[in-house]
């Protein structure tokens, strides 16, 4: 008897579990050449999945650009008593 | 507590400023201390407020990094910046405060209630909407900052200090691993769980369906 391989059967697709468990390895170029190839043959065949991976990489810049603010202190903007306690603190532990 | 890998996040004086900040300080000058404080303690209080909400907490973190960094400055080896290894260790001091509040507080929801599901065969429960193609743009208000500041912050706790260290401190995986004495890919696991549950905190903010 002749295996269905044999007539092309079509491989089946990664799963959309699958596909998300692997979003982060992805971005990272972590995936084997065959995973990275399921795993963007099943985007091209899954809106739903296209839009988490979007959403996804759009959570890590959001992340990143709310968590970073701009506005955050830089050089020379230590509280005036922060210094002066870290400078008590210092006289007393020798 | 003197890291051997340089960060990304840390930036600061010329090598020859910091290597004369070095020796003025291994020497024992007063005003040495003072300086540095007011040359780092900037980015260090940011990386502390980050990780800690109290400002109390945060100045108290910063307090205690330095008063650790002044008593091992022999073991800094300039293998790092100055500001690599401060930042290393003011990250290091607020874990220590964060695990000391972790037992005194209650317990973060499970994380499988933020995660996505799935049917038996593996396609989603409920099919992902698009986000606002501007979703990004919107960070420059302020409204939007705090919101997801707040939603990073509902996180439970194992979840968002990794998402903190490796996506905002920019700590490596290896660094992270090493901090939170995890492997590296419960680390792995961990950083993509924890961006998955900020993506379903975001979702009802950003998806195209819903008003902006």
């Amino acid at each position: 008897m002749t295996s269905p391989a044999a007539f092309g059967t079509p491989k089946p697709y990664m799963t959309c579990k699958e596909v998300i468990d692997f979003i982060m390895a992805y971005l990272d170029g972590e995936l084997a050449p065959e995973q990275r190839h399921e795993f963007e043959r099943h985007l091209k065949v899954c809106p739903s999945c296209v839009n988490y991976l979007d959403s996804y990489k759009q959570t890590v810049r959001l992340g990143k650009a709310a968590m970073r603010d701009p506005g955050e202190p830089a050089v020379g903007s230590v509280p005036e008593a922060l210094i002066r306690a870290i400078r008590e603190a210092r006289s007393r532990r020798p | 507590m003197t890291p051997a890998i340089v960060s990304k996040s840390a930036c600061g004086p010329s090598p020859e400023v910091e290597a004369e900040l070095l020796a003025r300080l291994r020497a024992g000058q007063e005003a040495a201390y003072d300086e540095l404080v007011r040359l780092s303690g900037g980015r260090m209080l940011a990386v502390a407020r980050r990780m800690l909400p109290r400002e109390a907490d945060a100045e108290d973190a910063v307090q205690e990094a330095f008063l650790s960094a002044f008593k091992s400055l022999d073991r800094f080896d300039g293998r790092s910046q100055l500001n690599t290894w401060l930042h290393r260790i003011t990250v290091n001091v607020c874990l220590m405060k964060l695990r000391s509040q972790r037992r005194r507080g209650g317990p973060d929801r499970p994380i499988e209630d933020f995660l996505p599901t799935f049917i038996a065969d593996g396609h989603q429960t409920r099919d992902c909407i698009s986000w606002k193609p501007d979703a990004i743009a919107g960070i420059e208000r302020a409204e939007v900052r705090d919101l997801v500041r707040a939603k990073v912050n509902e996180l439970p706790e194992h979840y968002r200090v990794v998402l903190m260290l490796r996506d905002i401190e920019e700590l490596s995986t290896e660094e992270t691993a090493e901090a939170l004495g995890m492997t590296i890919n419960a680390v792995k696991t961990r950083l993509h769980r924890a961006r998955q549950a900020l993506r379903t905190l975001l979702d009802p903010h950003f998806s195209s369906t819903e008003a902006p």
